[in-house]
């Protein structure tokens, strides 16, 4: 699954999420691929899920938002995603072993 | 990476700033001095966060003012303060703020090492605690050529 995080400059938050998300993913056996963007940027790129804060998400329409409390407190963040991630995952998986039956 | 960057142009101790946008000023006035962005990179930064709000105050009493790479950022560089008094930024979560880490880089992503060492700066409760204690600049600069070697 590709995961996008989002903050308003693209070069610093969101790229400290990021490295959070992947730690969190690889921990969980999570196959995902996580990109950091600014807000800007952020609406025109694909992905399954975007993370960011609040005050941001409720600003994305196109895609999927889990938001946030923290970019970098991974217990804040493992609290307000991991549930969502890993359920995105498995509907994932299932899915494609749909396909293949 | 960032025990690389910090020496004692880029760093200051019981800094006084009257509110957020002084102390976003002079935490970037140290990255102008040392070489690594523009006079307008500085005015970048306070913009900012009068556009997106104050969510650069990325943990409790930590701020981190930075601006895009095209706003006159010059190389990867990150500038420390200590403030002798915590100033508000209007983060609920997070005021008030006594430490801040201004930010240049370059490009989107080639200053990762250095946000993963920002990153373990803000989860390391003795480097917190010598904001608190107000610290000098020396015992500062000790403390992070100590832990990042």
């Amino acid at each position: 699954m590709k995961i996008l995080t989002v903050c308003g400059n693209g070069i610093g938050s969101s790229l400290m999420l990021a490295m959070k998300i992947r730690e969190i993913c690889e921990e969980n056996n999570i196959k995902a691929d996580v990109e950091s963007s600014d807000f800007a940027s952020a609406q025109g790129k694909k992905a399954d899920l975007i993370i960011t804060i609040k005050q941001l998400g409720s600003q994305i329409e196109s895609t999927p938002v889990c938001t946030v409390r923290s970019y970098v407190n991974k217990k804040k963040i493992i609290e307000d995603t991991l549930d969502t991630i890993k359920a995105m995952y498995e509907k994932e998986k299932a899915e494609k072993q749909n396909k293949k039956n | 990476m960032i025990e690389n960057l910090l020496d004692e142009t880029v760093v200051a101790v019981n800094v006084e700033a009257r509110d957020w946008r002084d102390a976003v000023r002079k935490g970037g006035q140290l990255l102008v001095k040392a070489g690594k962005a523009k006079e307008s990179y500085v005015n970048s930064m306070i913009e900012t966060v009068e556009k997106t709000g104050p969510y650069i105050v990325i943990a409790p009493g930590v701020a981190m003012p930075h601006a895009r790479p095209e706003k006159g950022a010059l190389d990867i560089g990150v500038s420390l303060l200590f403030l002798r008094e915590p100033v508000l930024f209007g983060n609920v979560d997070n005021d008030p703020v006594y430490i801040v880490i201004s930010l240049s880089a370059k490009g989107n992503d080639d200053h990762l090492d250095l946000l993963a060492d920002i990153m373990k700066l803000l989860e390391d409760n003795e480097f917190l605690a010598l904001a608190k204690k107000h610290a000098s600049k020396v015992a500062v600069l000790d403390y992070i050529s100590e832990h990042f070697r």
